[in-house]
């Protein structure tokens, strides 16, 4: 009878301590959020509430993480007039007021996995560039901070990679666009970025003169055989390599 | 303590007996199929990351259905074929009768968590990816949690002798065990102290699964470095040890 009195103890006293661990750890907290946090897609309720009382949100997650590339990379249901053959327009991403669900999709994959730092990057940069809705890229962006505080003690964590990308957008909105172009390379460098970020880099190079840089990073897309790519680089590559000659041209006639 | 461990290795001949590698070979399968796949769709786009993912769960949710079915199946089969007299014919305790079983199948998990490990390391290996040490010590919460449903599940195997409300009761168990830090965050909120004290003796009976669940959080190292190892061990100690005591105090009246 003891031995009983002093298992359930010891039982009382290690579950209250894990009990103080959870609520210690700040990482623990965005679970609980959960409790208070309206799911942003009613069509995948019952797949992501089999997720998290399974405890398999990971996955779920990387399922959500999956149904956002398939959202995006299709044609955007606001346009009628897209389909499958039409032309290069309907390809590029560069789509402002369309997509308008891209940020629940893309909030429904952190709210199940917290940590998933490429979904903000993701996220983030089709948002505040590709769809030219900045003030939505950081409302998300301010998310994703938040989720990843922990980390702000490692100068090269995710974390501090979100801050440039906010740095950036506050570049964009403020005009400075030289700035921000430093900001996005910085970004890239880093390695962590994801294709579409580099594709919104070379636009944005190639929009304001900068040919060279611009067809280095479509070469780089072109080398890392993404198919959502491959095609685009090479259209962007000659169209970027004619204009580089004219530009090259010109000076010379100038001087 | 010779009896006991004639016990353990009749119930790990017993748990091989039930074609417990088909589980195994259906776990490659659809890990190939499913993380093959959502690798696939996700393209250019971390798509290691998706198979590493999809291996640890699949992991857990193999080893639960193996846990759910030769646990309960396995001891009404024994009590069905009358193969239980054989044992408590001779001078055994039902105590070591249910403590060895308990041990044949944790023997068992572990085996098939590391043939799982094994195979899911050559499909990341296939894939050019790594694994880290936050990998295996999800493997090894894994395996905790794995090891408290199976005392949970001869519990309710004893006290209900059926099949199915034993595997649903140990299922609602499993659910519950993740929601325990929703639940106590949702409890603390309560005003009315009686409801809240009742809600918080029901927390603390169930298992606290997600502290365990770190295949959701390995892959952030910061996270996995708050987790404390020992007190998440011997709190499934306890734990399991308080079910193994109510599940051999019902055994020993049962009436067989």
């Amino acid at each position: 009878m003891t031995f009983v009195f002093i298992l359930f103890i010891s039982y009382v006293f290690l579950a209250n301590s894990l009990l103080n661990d959870i609520k210690t750890n700040s990482f623990y907290s965005h679970i609980t959020k959960l409790a208070q946090t309206k799911l942003p897609l009613e069509k995948f309720f019952i797949l992501d509430s089999i997720g998290i009382i399974l405890g398999i949100r990971k996955i779920v997650s990387d399922i959500a993480w999956i149904q956002l590339l398939q959202y995006y990379g299709g044609h955007p249901p606001e346009d009628k007039h897209c389909n499958k053959h039409n032309h290069i327009e309907c390809i590029t991403k560069i789509q402002p007021g369309k997509y308008l669900d891209f940020i629940k999709y893309v909030r429904r994959v952190t709210i199940l996995d917290p940590l998933h730092s490429f979904a903000y990057f993701y996220g983030v940069g089709a948002l505040a560039w590709n769809l030219e809705r900045p003030d939505e890229a950081l409302e998300y962006l301010k998310e994703g901070l938040k989720n990843l505080e922990f980390q702000k003690d490692n100068p090269e964590s995710d974390y501090w990679q979100l801050v440039k990308y906010q740095q950036a957008i506050y570049y964009k909105l403020g005009g400075k666009y030289k700035e921000m172009l430093n900001e996005l390379k910085e970004i890239i460098q880093k390695g962590k970025a994801p294709n579409m970020v580099k594709a919104i880099l070379a636009n944005l190079y190639k929009k304001y003169g900068f040919y060279k840089e611009a067809i280095l990073i479509w070469e780089e897309l072109l080398d890392s055989g993404d198919p959502e790519y491959v095609e685009r680089a090479q259209i962007q590559i000659k169209e970027l390599k004619t204009l580089l000659s004219k530009t090259e041209k010109y000076k010379k006639e100038f001087k | 303590m010779k009896t006991l461990l004639n016990i353990i290795l009749y119930s790990i001949k017993e748990n091989f007996r039930t074609k417990v590698y088909l589980v195994l070979i259906l776990f490659s399968i659809v890990l190939v199929f499913t993380g093959f796949l959502l690798m696939g769709l996700s393209g250019f786009e971390q798509p290691q990351r998706v198979l590493v993912n999809t291996g640890v769960t699949m992991i857990e949710i193999f080893c639960l259905t193996l846990v759910l079915l030769n646990s309960i199946g396995l001891f009404l089969q024994d009590v069905e074929n009358k193969n239980i007299y054989v044992f408590l014919s001779k001078p055994i305790s039902r105590t070591k009768f249910i403590i060895g079983k308990y041990i044949g199948l944790l023997v068992v998990i572990m085996c098939s968590i590391f043939i799982m490990f094994i195979i899911h390391f050559m499909f990341i290996k296939i894939v050019k990816w790594y694994i880290t040490k936050e990998y295996i010590l999800t493997l090894l919460t894994i395996f905790l949690k794995i090891a408290t449903i199976a005392s949970i599940a001869l519990l309710s195997t004893i006290s209900t002798t059926s099949h199915i409300s034993a595997a649903v009761l140990s299922l609602l168990i499993w659910i519950a065990g993740h929601f325990t830090s929703e639940f106590i965050f949702i409890v603390d909120r309560i005003k009315l102290k009686n409801i809240q004290n009742f809600l918080k003796i029901i927390y603390y009976l169930i298992p606290n699964f997600q502290y365990f669940n770190l295949k959701d959080y390995f892959t952030s190292s910061e996270f996995i470095s708050k987790f404390n190892l020992i007190k998440g061990i011997l709190y499934c100690l306890i734990y399991n040890s308080i079910c193994l005591f109510f599940t051999c105090s019902l055994f020993k009246k049962k009436d067989l």
